[in-house]
């Protein structure tokens, strides 16, 4: 890392209007393309404050600052385009989380990288509708939080209620979601509202070690712990009523579920095997990365394949988890309000993923190019007329699921034009993470937390109680601070937003 | 050769033509003649005709064939072909004389007849097939037709009365006059910004093309989800076993 | 803190003598025969430091092998409260390297998969049996029992160990020796 007082480094990073910033080549070493990162004038704080913290002396923190980390990203080989910062990236592992970045998939140069993915593959957002209005569940609330909480597992070491043997884990991880299909678990309309339609066609379960399917196991259908969730929401304002109506919103008030969770073990274990497979292909492929956390393997060398195909078994995996959450969240709700899922109209709205590489179709000054696209708590905002979005919303624009933190607002917003050219087709994915967690934990009291719960009304379950500080809202950027920069930059369009009743957390 | 015989005589193998030189064939001919339609001979006196294949049988046989030529009668005729021309014909004879009231009645005309509907019985279920598309008073109907459904008209009047049967099956039928009317706005796409073109009737153009690929895009999911639906009466079994883990803590 | 395992006590039926069970997982571990006495219970010599996303282990011991048990126990008293947890079951776990970073990061990923699957293990003592610093290769005997919801308080989940920023100190002053580990959780 270049090591530089801060005003030296500023000069690398230019406004280029009021909610982008551009970081020039040179910021650090070897930089094949641009960085741009959008923030509003409080994330833009807090992204130049961890920057200065950065530059001071006798540093020995653990992650780079974000834009260094974008910056790293940029000198990748075979980058296209630019380093992309979202305004709810934080530094991570490797790629900070909220950076996105794509690389040609016909330079043989170009690499994919477990860290420009994350550990939690394939985690990811789904919302279901109900055709129930907040005055039917709000005398209900408590128990409708006690159903789910009684439905679904989740916290740490929990594990799945679904019967799974090993040969059944093979089958979900070739199909994704045509598994959870075929034995049932959900609706046909489901697969239709799911990126990718739920299942990665590249995906082989042999490239998956026994230690990550032993891990995957006994932990499909589980929630899971640390920011994960599933919500009770009910929409509190409408901004574009053609788009919230193609997803079956007609009004406020109208009740929602919202299932925040990803690919478990499973996924932790593929990303942590190919972390130590990359290491080695470095070494022997020659690949020169700023930082060693960016471990990477060509495209198209067998480590980059059997990787891609690993990841894509874990991406189904996490399907068939949100799936299985779908079907007992519906059970919940069919039990509370002695009904069928059916006659409560619980379809799957959309399902997006947040931790993922896909491989796409961009322009590229002006020429189309096939590009593997890099998401890392990134969603993907493909615009109306999309090919690859479902056929409901080619008017309106994929929708995109920004899941708030405790207690706070959630959004949804489609994906802008301009999004796809300017950032691949990529938005925002959430608040993203201010404070650490230990800082959490000495500042706020879990109680004081739970109590405000309390106070603003929302039923709350949470199996370990004494963390919930590390996730309440102060811990996190403003979602509606990342959620505005993203419409007024123009990379997503705001559509609606949702306020919880009822939080149930790991 | 004899396949017009044949048919009437129902031989079970009419189109395979008979090869007359060959003697073995010529004989087994003439022997279902006798056994199945001529029947001149009492079964137990036609067993000298029936001594074909054996070692040394021709002249057995041809005796036995130059007296039966006599005792049926035969004419004078040159070789093989004109006499089993002749037995043919002879045997069509006798077969129309047993049932002379049945077989009266078919004159050429009344075969044409009969033959020419045996093709369209397997009429297209579709009734465009069967219409009269040319001609002033069809253009007239279907422009007045569409009149009534009001809705534009094509030159080529087949086409418009295509697009009044999708009119009507989309919107008129039964089942479609059930469904409950969609609620909410429509998509302003008039009012919604330039899509393909700088040309503004170009442009619409282009979005209604846009909006009906839609929906027959939709059309194909839904048929594609109804199939899985259909799929999934026989696979599905969804199973939920709360001793595997803890939940509700 | 300074009396962390005051509160462990052992069950009875599971004082006596156990028996070897071979597991047959791919995974070079077993389980092991242990007594009561075999148990060490040393003090808490671990903390965890700020983090923005993660959260960085550090422990801290005389030797390093007891600064690599501190680290492991850092790690499952993130994921609950180590206090709940009885002695019950021994497993024998292996783990090697390439080099000492190599070996931190593959021994605490044995230790995280034997609490991830069969046996679901927790641990509340860590005994390395074996610490070879010329192969890199660690024996460790890892005393707990397996994790059940309701019993053990449920903290973090833990989903991987990370080689960002690790760092492993060796003082020859004073008989120090620190690591530092981030986990992603």
């Amino acid at each position: 890392m270049v090591v530089r007082p801060y005003d030296q480094e500023l000069k690398y990073i230019e406004k280029i209007n009021s909610h982008s910033y551009r970081i020039k080549v040179g910021f650090q070493p070897n930089m094949k393309v641009e960085g741009i990162f959008y923030v509003n004038n409080h994330l833009e704080k807090l992204m130049f404050d961890e920057l200065r913290n950065a530059c001071r002396p006798g540093q020995m923190g653990g992650f780079l600052p974000g834009v260094k980390q974008i910056a790293n990203v940029a000198a990748l080989p075979g980058i296209v385009g630019r380093s992309v910062g979202l305004p709810d990236i934080h530094s991570g592992y490797g790629f900070a989380i909220g950076n996105m970045a794509a690389f040609d998939i016909n330079d043989p140069t170009s690499i994919v990288s477990p860290g420009g993915v994350g550990f939690d593959i394939n985690c990811g957002v789904r919302l279901l509708r109900t055709n129930l209005f907040e005055k039917d569940v709000q005398p209900v609330k408590e128990q409708i939080a006690q159903s789910l909480f009684d439905h679904i597992p989740v916290g740490v070491g929990s594990k799945g209620i679904i019967p799974m043997n090993a040969k059944d884990l093979e089958e979900a991880l070739e199909m994704g979601m045509d598994w959870s299909l075929r034995e049932g678990y959900v609706w046909a309309e489901d697969k239709e509202h799911c990126e990718e339609y739920g299942r990665m066609l590249n995906a082989d379960p042999s490239k998956v070690s026994m230690r990550a399917k032993k891990r995957g196991l006994p932990q499909l259908g589980t929630l899971g712990a640390g920011n994960h969730y599933a919500e009770i929401q009910v929409v509190d304002e409408i901004y574009d009523k053609f788009a919230a109506s193609k997803m079956g919103i007609e009004e406020t008030g109208q009740v929602c579920v919202m299932i925040h969770s990803g690919s478990r073990g499973f996924g932790h274990q593929v990303a942590t095997d190919a972390l130590v497979q990359m290491e080695k292909a470095m070494k022997r492929d020659k690949i020169e990365t700023n930082d060693r956390q960016l471990a990477c393997a060509r495209i198209n060398s067998t480590e980059g394949q059997d990787y891609l195909k690993a990841m894509a078994a874990a991406a189904n995996f996490a399907w068939v988890n949100r799936s299985s959450m779908t079907f007992l969240s519906r059970q919940a709700f069919a039990k509370q309000f002695k009904t069928t899922p059916d006659d409560l109209d619980m379809h799957v709205i959309y399902d997006v993923s947040h931790n993922v590489a896909k491989v796409e179709e961009h322009m590229v000054n002006g020429k189309q190019k096939t590009l593997l696209v890099h998401r890392k708590g990134a969603t993907r905002a493909f615009p109306p007329h999309h090919p690859l979005i479902p056929v409901d919303y080619q008017l309106t624009g994929q929708p995109v699921l920004v899941g708030g933190t405790m207690g706070t607002c959630s959004y949804v917003l489609t994906g802008t034009e301009q999004g796809m050219n300017e950032t691949f087709g990529s938005t925002c994915h959430g608040a993203g993470r201010a404070l650490s967690r230990a800082k959490s934990r000495r500042n706020l009291d879990y109680l004081d937390v739970l109590e405000r719960m309390k106070t603003l009304g929302i039923a709350i379950r949470v199996a370990s109680p004494k963390l919930v500080m590390e996730e309440a809202p102060e811990s996190y950027k403003n979602v509606t601070d990342v959620v505005d920069t993203c419409h007024a930059a123009g990379i997503s369009k705001k559509c609606m937003k949702l306020r919880p009743i009822a939080v149930i957390k790991g | 050769m004899f396949r017009n015989k044949l048919t009437a005589l129902e031989h079970p193998t009419p189109d395979a033509p008979i090869d007359c030189s060959n003697r073995v064939q010529f004989a087994n001919t003439v022997l279902w003649l006798e056994d199945q339609k001529i029947r001149h001979y009492k079964i137990e006196d036609r067993e000298p005709l029936r001594a074909i294949g054996t070692p040394n049988w021709e002249k057995n046989w041809e005796a036995a064939y130059e007296q039966y030529k006599n005792d049926v009668g035969m004419m004078k005729v040159n070789g093989p072909v004109e006499e089993l021309s002749w037995l043919l014909s002879y045997a069509v004879r006798l077969e129309y004389l047993d049932n002379v009231e049945t077989f009266k009645s078919f004159t050429a005309d009344r075969v044409n007849e009969l033959n020419k509907p045996s093709k369209p019985t397997i009429s297209s279920s579709n009734p465009f097939d069967n219409l009269n598309l040319v001609g002033g008073n069809f253009a007239a109907c279907v422009e007045k037709l569409a009149k009534r459904l009001n809705h534009s008209t094509h030159v080529d009047p087949a086409i418009t009365l295509e697009a009044s049967a999708r009119l009507i099956y989309e919107k008129l039928r039964p089942e479609a006059l059930n469904q409950p009317k969609p609620e909410g706005k429509a998509f302003p796409i008039k009012e919604s910004e330039q899509f393909m073109f700088a040309d503004k009737n170009s442009d619409e153009a282009a979005k209604i093309l846009r909006l009906l690929q839609i929906q027959s895009v939709r059309n194909v999911q839904t048929s594609v989800n109804e199939n899985i639906v259909a799929i999934q009466e026989i696979t599905a079994d969804p199973k939920t076993d709360s001793k595997l883990g803890k939940v509700g803590f | 803190m300074s009396l962390f395992f005051a509160g462990v006590r052992f069950d009875k039926t599971n004082n006596s003598l156990r028996k070897l069970k071979v597991n047959l997982l791919n995974s070079p571990r077993m389980e092991v025969d242990f007594t009561e006495d075999s148990v060490k219970f040393p003090e808490q010599k671990f903390e965890y430091l700020d983090h923005t996303a993660d959260v960085q282990l550090h422990a801290w011991g005389s030797t390093l092998k007891e600064a690599f048990e501190q680290c492991g126990m850092a790690m499952f008293g993130y994921m609950t409260s180590l206090e709940y947890v009885q002695i019950k079951y021994c497993y024998q776990i292996e783990a090697t390297g390439d080099d000492l970073e190599s070996l931190l990061f593959h021994f605490l990923d044995e230790l995280l998969f034997l609490f991830s699957c069969e046996p679901f293990l927790i641990c509340s003592s860590l005994d390395i049996t074996k610490f070879d610093l010329e192969n890199f290769k660690i024996e460790c005997k890892c005393y707990g029992e397996p994790f059940e919801i309701g019993k053990h308080p449920q903290g973090t989940e833990v989903k991987a160990i990370t080689y960002s920023a690790m760092q492993i100190v060796q003082k020859p002053e004073g008989n120090k020796c620190e690591v530092f580990v981030i986990i992603d959780i």
